[in-house]
């Protein structure tokens, strides 16, 4: 099981402080230019941001790179899951002459409903023929079918 | 009346001419005179024999299908709505039910099994046909390659 031990426990998006951040809001649409000590604490306040920001986007590298190993693990999960109901599948208990039973129903109830411009006998039987090996050896081993 | 015992163990009675809509059964109703011995049948379970049951005495007295007329049983693509309200009352169990047809020979059950089947299979795509049995894409990359190419050909027709 992956583990997010990286994960910083969050209570607030930065660790500024609020009357910090209005101050430079409310200071952007002025014509303030600070003197040599408020350009230092600004100055300073923007180093402390760039460790923040930096830190974020190492997170979110981090974050990615779980959520991707999450995301590879669930599909290989998914897949296993299909395989192993396909084994127990009622359908693959069916020996292959009630399958291809099956199909010639399949294709009598189509050659019923073709109209002129609808599928053709060929383009109705491909979607059986591309289910799995077993359905299209079976598709192929009928004759009439084809 | 003469019993069956299921793969499970569950006893059915049921009345010679219900029986005999199964050529197996039929054949072994014949060497069978008394009837007071259960006939064992180990392939099929109590829920889908019973169904087997209901099926052969609703068509009790109806005509049996002889092999001649295979060829227009297959064309025959109407259901009755008895027939198709029974299959699809019991579609979870519809492949047991086709085998169980097939195993004890009663040709207009397995028949309709099939057309119930088949009818599922219609107008569906190949991923959708996958999805409703289970089904998994074991399709070798030569085999996808060569469907590719018939796909082709089709959308060019």
């Amino acid at each position: 099981m992956l583990q997010f031990s990286n994960q910083r426990k969050r209570t607030s998006w930065t660790n500024v402080n609020p009357f910090q951040i209005s101050f430079i809001n409310s200071q952007l649409r002025t014509g303030f230019i600070p003197n040599f000590h408020k350009k230092e604490r600004v100055l300073a306040l923007a180093e402390g941001l760039e460790v923040e920001v930096s830190g974020f986007y190492h997170e979110i590298l981090e974050t990615k790179r779980v959520l991707a190993e999450l995301e590879h693990s669930h599909q290989l999960l998914t897949n296993l899951l299909g395989r192993t109901q396909s084994i127990v599948s009622p359908i693959r208990k069916l020996p292959v002459e009630i399958l291809q039973e099956i199909f010639e129903h399949y294709m009598s109830q189509w050659e019923y409903s073709l109209t002129i411009g609808s599928l053709s006998k060929h383009n109705s039987i491909l979607p059986i023929t591309q289910v799995c090996s077993h359905w299209r050896e079976t598709a192929h081993s009928i004759p009439g079918l084809w | 009346m003469f019993t069956l015992l299921s793969e499970d163990g569950i006893s059915f009675q049921a009345e010679r001419d219900v029986l005999e809509r199964s050529v197996l059964l039929k054949n072994m109703l014949e060497d069978v005179q008394d009837s007071s011995n259960s006939i064992p049948l180990p392939n099929v379970a109590s829920a889908v024999l019973e169904k087997v049951l209901h099926f052969c005495e609703h068509h009790r007295g109806d005509p049996l299908p002889v092999p001649e007329e295979d060829e227009t049983r297959m064309r025959k693509i109407v259901i009755e709505d008895w027939d198709y309200d029974f299959i699809s009352a019991n579609c979870d169990i519809v492949f047991e039910i086709i085998m169980a047809a097939n195993y004890l020979d009663i040709k207009d059950l397995l028949d309709l099994g099939c057309k119930y089947v088949a009818s599922l299979i219609k107008g569906k795509s190949t991923e959708q046909i996958r999805e409703l049995f289970h089904i998994v894409n074991d399709l070798t990359p030569e085999e996808e390659e060569k469907i590719k190419k018939e796909n082709q050909w089709a959308e060019a027709v």
